[in-house]
């Protein structure tokens, strides 16, 4: 595997022709491995409770905002909305708490869920195996669960209450998503959050090696969320220039050829077009980020999760897509049972 | 009396313990493994163990190999 | 950094095969040329008409005995084998080789797993020769093997590595030892092996069926060291120029 100092190296270069090369590497391993596909998913917000403290998010449990969770109907019009655009793939998110959102009300929401679309993941509070396992009957195809930073002393500055402050439980969530049989899981790390991203890469491609070793069945892929300054939070991350960002899609292409690498909505639509060449493979589209925040009458009320920098809609992403000869999928495959697989 | 030993028929005398048996027909008795109907059979105990009518012996050593 | 199986050192990382070798004396001299430091054996019934001198008198007490389980068709006769060359005193470390296959010589995955399930279960220290298959040498690993040995190419074939890829892979993803035995005809192939990464090499019939056996042990000691320190090295890759012009990337150098 690849060695932190050679992620320095990498990472730390300014040289417009290495960086060059970089990047035509990581693009024909992308097209090598992945042809010009680019699958395609939105995110649905159902709930912002929290019970944690995460200095750096609009939703933690001591910020003032308005609290709100979908209620049954409320989730068949959100989703039926974002299905009616041609979306396949829904990612549930919700904030992290165990008491508003516990398995049960996840597994409502996955089941409404199923009516509207044929692949499903979470990202949700880490759980025990058990209960992902019992996701994974009723048909959860991915789970999503970022360590947002591998640094220890970062991650305990910036959780400072709740159940995200065990900073052991959530990294070993990914092992019990894959014991409990669901065969995608997202990783990733918060940009931003840790001023030493090289390390945070470094340990974050070794959690992930680690998975490939012991559970290589299950699909991975790995995010990049860069954190935004959010003024109401006082939270300043560190610096995270688009040359590193893009150097780190690039980087991550290459050590791992067949990796999905998804790129949200918190990136512009320029930066997004840019790094579609470079090594994504997996985009949303038409995204909002707060809760019930597709079918509102009133936006302004309503506290997304962070802004959106890339506001087109499915059909203007399918067409930029085609124009530049990428391939949109909105479903690479369809669960048939998951019961039995259990 | 007659024995299988490795693979061929063999008369022996009844007479004889292991331990003749493996200084008869071994050049280097220190190096073979004796192995008796399946069973191993330690060094010890060739002196004290006879051979009956019908069985199988085995006797084997290190040699060449890939 | 030795390499380390089973709590022994090995300061060479070439292992000889002690077959086919046209006398003692090759072999006692290529077992000192090469400076390996771990042969393998078979066992055999003593060939009662020819009084054979034994072959561990030709080896020198520091060299570990690999015995192997040649002969064996499945896991059972392994076991068999193993048991009967722990009770020549000479250690318990086991090479498993378990062919089914008269024609290639090909090792049975399948049952070559059982044996080191068997083998592991018993004490034995357990070194599996095998096909290259990923999810074989998981298995194998999950059974208590101290290394895994993919075959290079067909035995005698003096083909090098034929599986080259497949052993990358082993060599990727598992994280015992990776012994490339089979196959291995040239000093050459030995180091692009070891080059690759692979942990170790065993090679028997060039060394025992060449000229001069000790010159080529010698060059195969000195061709597997050349190719573990490359390894270490880290080899620059071969990297093509990037044109003058930046479509990928220009855009982030812009002002």
């Amino acid at each position: 595997m690849i060695t932190l100092e050679e992620i320095r190296n990498i990472l730390g270069t300014q040289n417009p022709e290495q960086v060059e090369r970089l990047a035509r590497e990581a693009q024909k391993i992308t097209q090598h491995y992945f042809g010009r596909a680019i699958s395609l998913y939105a995110p649905v917000y159902i709930s912002n409770y929290c019970s944690s403290h995460c200095t750096y998010c609009g939703f933690h449990v001591r910020n003032r905002i308005n609290r709100i969770k979908l209620t049954r109907e409320e989730m068949h019009k959100e989703m039926s909305h974002v299905a009616q655009s041609g979306i396949e793939n829904i990612l549930i998110l919700t904030g992290e708490s165990y008491k508003a959102t516990p398995l049960s009300y996840l597994k409502e929401a996955v089941e409404i869920a199923k009516q509207y679309f044929s692949s499903i993941s979470l990202e949700v509070h880490p759980m025990e195996e058990a209960e992902y396992r019992e996701l994974f009957k009723i048909g959860v195809d991915g789970i999503a669960i970022y360590q947002e930073t591998y640094h220890r002393q970062r991650y305990a500055q910036v959780h400072l209450s709740g159940k995200k402050k065990d900073y052991d439980y959530r990294r070993s969530a990914p092992e019990r998503i894959a014991q409990a049989g669901i065969r995608q899981i997202s990783m990733g790390i918060l940009l931003g959050l840790a001023d030493d991203v090289e390390e945070d890469l470094y340990e974050l491609f070794e959690h992930l090696r680690w998975m490939e070793k012991n559970f290589p069945g299950v699909e991975y892929s790995l995010s990049f969320p860069r954190l935004r300054p959010i003024k109401s939070l006082g939270f300043e991350p560190c610096c995270v220039t688009d040359l590193i960002l893009i150097k780190a899609i690039c980087l991550t292409r290459i050590c791992f050829p067949r990796l999905g690498i998804n790129l949200s909505t918190r990136e512009n639509a320029q930066l997004r077009n840019r790094a579609l060449d470079l090594g994504i493979t997996k985009i949303s589209a038409a995204s909002k980020t707060s809760v019930g925040g597709y079918t509102t009458e009133n936006p302004e009320e309503l506290d997304p999760q962070f802004d959106i920098q890339d506001e087109r809609s499915v059909d203007e992403i399918v067409q930029m897509l085609k124009h530049r000869d990428f391939d949109p999928v909105f479903t690479d495959w369809r669960r048939i049972d998951n019961e039995s697989a259990a | 009396m007659n024995i299988t030993l490795n693979g061929r028929p063999q008369e022996i005398n009844p007479a004889m313990t292991l331990r003749n048996l493996v200084e008869q027909f071994c050049k280097n008795p220190a190096q073979v493994i004796v192995e008796l109907n399946g069973t191993i059979i330690k060094n010890e105990q060739w002196g004290s163990r006879k051979v009956q009518d019908g069985d199988t012996l085995e006797l084997v050593n290190l040699v060449g190999g890939g | 950094m030795p390499l380390a199986i089973a709590g022994k050192e090995f300061h060479n990382r070439f292992f000889l095969g002690t077959g086919k070798f046209r006398s003692k004396a090759d072999l006692a001299e290529s077992i000192a040329a090469s400076g390996t430091e771990i042969v393998t054996v078979a066992l055999r019934r003593i060939d009662l008409e020819h009084h054979e001198e034994n072959i561990v008198e030709y080896i020198p007490k520091s060299v570990t005995l690999l015995v192997n389980t040649s002969g064996a068709r499945n896991a059972q006769e392994a076991l068999r084998i193993a048991r009967l060359a722990k009770a020549s005193g000479y250690g318990n470390w086991i090479k498993i080789e378990v062919i089914n296959d008269s024609k290639y010589l090909l090792p049975d995955n399948y049952e070559t797993i059982k044996a080191t399930e068997m083998l592991v279960a018993e004490g034995f220290i357990v070194l599996p020769y095998m096909f290259p298959d990923l999810y074989v040498a998981r298995e194998l690993v999950k059974a208590g093997a101290a290394t895994v040995m993919p075959l290079g190419s067909l035995i005698g074939s003096h083909q090098g590595l034929k599986a080259k890829e497949f052993i990358k892979i082993l060599i990727d993803e598992i994280d015992v030892p990776i012994v490339v035995d089979a196959g291995i005809g040239r000093p050459s192939q030995a180091a692009e092996a070891m080059e690759m990464g692979a942990d170790a090499v065993l090679a028997n019939t060039a060394v025992a069926t060449a000229g001069n056996p000790a010159h080529l042990a010698q060059a195969f000691g000195l061709a597997t060291a050349a190719g573990r320190l490359a390894y270490l090295s880290k080899l620059p890759s071969s990297q093509s120029h990037a044109d003058a012009s930046s479509p990928l990337t220009g855009f982030l150098f812009e002002q």
